[in-house]
């Protein structure tokens, strides 16, 4: 039998990437249209909208103010998008009969791999291409401004965020057996280790001595690549002292990400089993690295539902039944049954065992970190926060020996809060403890009346324009409303004030002071702010300085006489 | 040729296939037979490159299967199970095995499709498990692989079906030195078809040889005697099996047929004949005379 055989050029794994592609192309084509109804659609709308419900001599919308947020929309869509074409292109891994016939296919591992990687990615290039062209589009029209360059930083790191997203979730694709428990460990590791840091960050608030507070921890936006990639490329688009360094790092770090999380992909396809298939999952890593996080999640939950306190006996039984119950709710999942029952039980236990050690390694200082205070010459400046006080020194010495002083004392009981935030020469170094001001009058006294806080001071005040200058005060169980003061007067009370520095007591520590005065204002750039000073009975200047004013009277005429307001 | 040495595979602790070693010379087409469970399937999606050995080695023309890019776009499978892409018609599956395959040949398709009666522009998901297997098998076949590997090819196939599939097998394997391995729990269905037949069991391999081989080495005997002989007047000959039925006896002999006739024939029986086993009676009493429990190995 003469046969006429195909004369179609072959490149098989090219060929299976255009018929992936086109076999999603619905799914391309709709969100395509979605994200031009977003932009230029829903922006180009919203802009004309404001424009006309906007004062009159607003003439020229500035798009700059959107751009982070409709950047960042845009990343969330297209990455989240990208992610959702990768689960369909390597679904035939969750089916036998799909399996074997991939996998019989004339391609080795590699090419396949690559092949169904790019066809999740390339048909989510063009709708996302298409809106970022709508952004600079929208600039060409002359009553909408904005900056081109912004646009295109988030072109370009919109597709670095895309790349290292669906690079690290093509571990989760490889490793698991089934669709179903894809989701179940995607979600479970990528949520669940956020939810743990939350934990940590709520046992070291507990537990670790000096425990900085008031701000995310670094290790809360390192746990996932997908937190680290988007919080930090929204504080980029949005934060005003980046700096190139952040843009370097940025990048850098989501190229390694991407690179190594396909080399790991590509490491665990080329060894991965094709009987694998349909079951929970090809490498049981992935089970048992999700059943610890839910493990330790259900440990805390349960813990803190029955006992509250973190340092309570009732809390640890609690934690390791909570533990061993969200193992074995997780092993039951997983397996469809109670199949893995023991092992899921030990994975729980030493879910409620390693929050145990945690706790045991942050309360005993986790290796120096509560008792470590920088040399003096390795800090270029340091700032104290204490009570009303903030003082920023060049020479830390007052700040080292009352940090000094904490630590050796272990802080001792209390509620007085005091944040200690050095700038080192390489890096930087922040605490906060609670503690009894009492303890530590002297050194905090002597912050007080240290020349530095003087000048914090008077930078304070001088920070007011004189415009539309009010002061307001609580003096002996009285509250006077606010009143208009003068610049001149202002001053005065500075200079009052200022001059009183250096007799302050305990109760300045304290915070137990018979007057305080709230100034509101205006800045230099036109922004609204304030500022409290708080007076002791020792403060005579302050005090007669303010008794000269005639505040009481003045507030009660500005307050009861409209022509006085006018 | 397909050769495996040593092949093993493991699925979860237990051997599916344990240090099997096959030769399959070019051109032939194979049967592999063995009960649900004895390693049929292991096998060819290790002969597919599907699956990944644990142990020994298994190779087509020299050149090891598994990711072998090269080597598998000369292999075509079609496992128990046949798969189809998503709302696929057999014209897009054809599409499909022709981008993907360098010697897809049109004209082979054609005739496939002359010859199999299938609505080739419905989707074969709505199809029966016959015609899907057909669509199956048709696509395979056009792709004109060096090695056709078929995993239960006639499961769900009508008598009509399956004479025509053994044909165009038979054709291949002629014309173009296909070599086909095909496995099955049925032995009828690879009786005239298989130049070779294989006997795999709980992951080992009991015996594999040429079905003429086998078939001659082999010969049930009937006949009749004035007055029935004691049995050791047998002794001259390699007796598998002797069963009585009033003056008639039936008895399974290894050996020449010949040789066993011309013995038989000093025996003065009233008439003697040598009547060929089927494949599958070989099989049973070669297993029986082995040990094997036999009623557990063939249905």
């Amino acid at each position: 039998m003469m046969s006429k055989i195909s004369s179609v050029r072959f490149h098989p794994a090219f060929r299976l990437y255009r018929y992936s592609v086109k076999r999603t192309m619905g799914l391309t084509v709709l969100m395509t249209v979605f994200l031009m109804l977003i932009c230029p659609g829903y922006v180009f709308m919203h802009i004309n909208h404001v424009l006309k419900l906007g004062s009159t001599d607003m003439k020229v919308y500035d798009l700059n103010r959107d751009l982070p947020t409709l950047i960042l929309i845009v990343t969330v869509i297209t990455t989240a998008a990208a992610i959702l074409y990768l689960f369909i292109n390597f679904a035939f891994l969750y089916g036998r009969s799909s399996s074997d016939f991939f996998h019989s296919l004339p391609l080795n591992r590699r090419s396949l791999l690559a092949s169904r990687f790019f066809a999740g990615i390339v048909p989510v290039l063009m709708p996302m291409t298409l809106t970022y062209a709508a952004m600079c589009g929208l600039l060409a029209i002359d009553y909408i401004s904005g900056n081109i360059r912004l646009i295109l930083w988030g072109f370009v790191y919109n597709i670095l965020i895309l790349l290292m997203s669906c690079a690290f979730s093509m571990i989760f694709i490889v490793a698991s057996g089934s669709v179903f428990d894809l989701i179940i460990s995607f979600f479970t590791f990528n949520i669940g280790i956020a939810v743990v840091q939350l934990i940590n960050q709520s046992f070291c608030e507990v537990y670790l001595f000096g425990f900085p507070r008031g701000e995310i921890p670094a290790f809360f936006t390192n746990s996932s690549p997908f937190i680290y990639a988007f919080v930090t490329f929204s504080e980029l688009m949005n934060g005003s002292e980046r700096t190139p360094a952040d843009f370097v790092i940025f990048t850098a770090r989501l190229l390694f990400v991407t690179a190594a999380s396909l080399v790991a992909a590509f490491l665990l396809y080329s060894r991965r089993k094709s009987e694998k298939s349909g079951v929970s999952y090809a490498y049981r890593f992935l089970y048992v690295v999700c059943a610890l996080i839910v493990g330790v999640i259900g440990a805390y939950a349960l813990g803190t539902i029955f006992a509250g306190d973190q340092v309570t006996p009732v809390f640890w039984v609690f934690a390791v039944i909570g533990g061993m119950l969200a193992a074995v709710t997780f092993g039951a999942v997983n397996d469809r049954g109670f199949k893995s029952f023991k092992k899921s039980l030990v994975i729980g236990g030493c879910s409620a065992a390693l929050i145990g050690t945690l706790a045991l390694f942050l309360w005993s200082g986790a290796f120096g970190y509560s008792s470590r205070i920088p040399e003096k010459e390795s800090v270029k400046s340091v700032s104290v926060a204490f009570g009303q006080f903030s003082v920023e020194f060049d020479d830390p010495s007052l700040v080292i020996d009352l940090h000094k002083k904490i630590t050796e004392q272990s802080g001792g009981d209390g509620y007085g809060e005091i944040n200690i935030s050095y700038k080192l020469k390489f890096g930087e170094l922040k605490r906060t403890y609670f503690v009894d001001y009492n303890d530590f009058s002297d050194e905090l006294l002597k912050i007080i009346k240290s020349e530095e806080n003087i000048e914090n001071i008077r930078e304070s005040f001088d920070a007011f324009t004189g415009n539309n200058l009010s002061l307001s005060f609580y003096y002996e169980d009285d509250w006077i409303d606010p009143v208009p003061i003068t610049a001149s007067e202002l001053k005065g009370l500075k200079e009052a004030y200022v001059s009183d520095i250096p007799s302050a007591t305990e109760d300045s520590v304290e915070g137990a002071t018979r007057i305080s005065c709230d100034i509101t204002g205006f800045d230099r750039n036109y922004d609204y702010c304030y500022y409290s000073v708080y007076i002791e009975e020792g403060f005579t200047n302050t005090i007669e300085y303010l008794e000269s004013l005639d505040l009481k009277q003045r507030a009660v005429a500005y307050n009861t006489d409209t022509t006085v307001r006018e | 040729m397909i050769k495996s040495v040593g092949l093993t595979k493991i699925f979860d602790g237990k051997k599916a296939l344990d240090g099997v070693e096959f030769e399959i010379p070019e051109g032939s087409i194979f049967g592999l037979v063995g009960s649900n469970g004895s390693g049929k399937s292991t096998f060819l999606r290790l002969a597919a490159g599907i699956y990944m050995p644990d142990g020994g080695d298994i190779t087509a023309g020299g050149e090891r299967i598994f990711n072998n890019f090269a080597l598998k776009s000369e292999i075509a499978y079609v496992g128990d199970t046949p798969y189809f892409l998503p709302n696929a018609t057999i014209r897009e599956m054809a599409r499909f095995y022709r981008r993907m395959y360098p010697k897809f040949d049109n004209n082979l398709y054609n005739r496939l499709i002359e010859i199999f009666p299938l609505d080739y522009k419905a989707r074969i998901a709505t199809m029966s498990k016959g015609m899907q297997r057909q669509a199956a098998l048709i696509t395979a076949i056009a792709s004109s692989p060096k090695y056709l590997l078929l995993d239960e090819a006639f499961d769900g196939l009508d008598a009509v079906m399956r004479k025509v599939l053994k044909s165009i097998l038979i054709e291949a394997s002629e014309e173009r030195s296909l070599t086909t391995v095909i496995s099955s729990h049925n032995l009828k269905d690879l009786e005239f078809l298989c130049d070779r037949v294989g006997l795999i069991h709980l992951g080992k391999l009991v015996f594999s040889d040429e079905t003429e081989n086998i078939k001659s080495r082999i010969h049930k005997v009937q006949m009749a005697f004035r007055q029935i002989p004691e049995t050791s007047v047998f002794s001259g000959l390699d007796v598998v099996k002797v069963e009585r039925s009033g003056s008639i006896i039936y008895m399974i002999v290894r050996g020449d047929e010949e040789e066993i006739m011309r013995y038989i024939g000093r025996l003065s029986p009233i008439f003697s004949e040598c009547v060929e086993p089927t494949l599958e009676e070989i099989f049973v009493y070669e297993l029986e005379a082995k040990g094997y429990d036999v009623k557990n190995i063939i249905s």
